[in-house]
């Protein structure tokens, strides 16, 4: 066992200063993937350590930190989106980023798939994002976000239905 | 288009572009976080209560009526 966890358990300050420096980086990084919005994600990052802090005691210091982090910071980001709420999901970064030098066409479909998918509910914006874009098994989605892997496959499938039925317009020949 | 093109189609759409990574260090944000959600108190706060002990205990009577005014 990390004794360093343990004294984090055991409100040790210097310990979770630690475990904030060391891991503070990845988890924003999680974070901002999710949200899309790199001033949100800083106080999201913030918001999820607390979390961590006020929750310590119930931290199995056997177990990894940083998967009980993960799971924190996904909570943390579907809170923040399911309260901010479609109208002020950011498509800003995607705009600065370039999508100018794909051809015109695939630009204007990329923003047209990134506008429908920002504007998903949160819990299937997020199992999305972990399930087609970080490719990550239902297994995994399921212990991450709190429900049943037949919960994930559910949220997959619908947040791909509604994806289609936002994008059917696009979608045919013009 | 089939479910997996379509995947690949989304990831590609939301994968576009890598995100800059964190900048600053978050640590001073973190410590006035925390102090802010356990705010220490202050001298008087300890002098108010230490005299409200006082009274209540020398003057039992008059608890009611500090209580009133509260």
């Amino acid at each position: 066992m990390d004794p360093r966890l343990r004294a984090f358990v055991d409100g040790d300050e210097a310990a979770f200063e630690a475990l904030f420096r060391e891991y503070q980086r990845e988890v924003y990084g999680w974070i901002v993937r999710l949200v899309r919005d790199p001033s949100a994600a800083e106080e999201l990052t913030i918001e999820t350590f607390w979390r961590i802090h006020r929750g310590r005691a119930r931290f199995d210091a056997s177990r990894s930190f940083g998967a009980w982090a993960r799971r924190v910071a996904i909570n943390v980001a579907i809170d923040h989106l399911a309260r901010v709420g479609r109208d002020k999901a950011r498509l800003a970064p995607i705009e600065e980023a370039g999508v100018a030098a794909a051809p015109e066409r695939d630009g204007e479909a990329r923003r047209s798939i990134l506008r429908a998918f920002v504007n998903l509910p949160a819990t299937l914006r997020v199992t999305a994002h972990l399930a087609l874009v970080e490719e990550r098994p239902y297994q995994e989605i399921a212990e991450l976000v709190g429900v049943s892997p037949a919960a994930v496959k559910s949220r997959v499938f619908r947040a791909t239905r509604l994806l289609r039925q936002e994008l059917a317009e696009w979608r045919q020949p013009r | 288009m089939t479910d997996r093109e379509w995947q690949s189609r989304i990831k590609q759409a939301v994968d576009a572009e890598p995100f800059p990574e964190l900048a600053h260090d978050l640590w001073p944000r973190m410590q006035a976080r925390l102090a802010t959600r356990h705010p220490a108190p202050s001298v008087w706060d300890l002098l108010l209560l230490a005299a409200i002990v006082v009274i209540a205990v020398a003057f039992p009577d008059m608890l009611l009526n500090i209580l009133y005014h509260l």
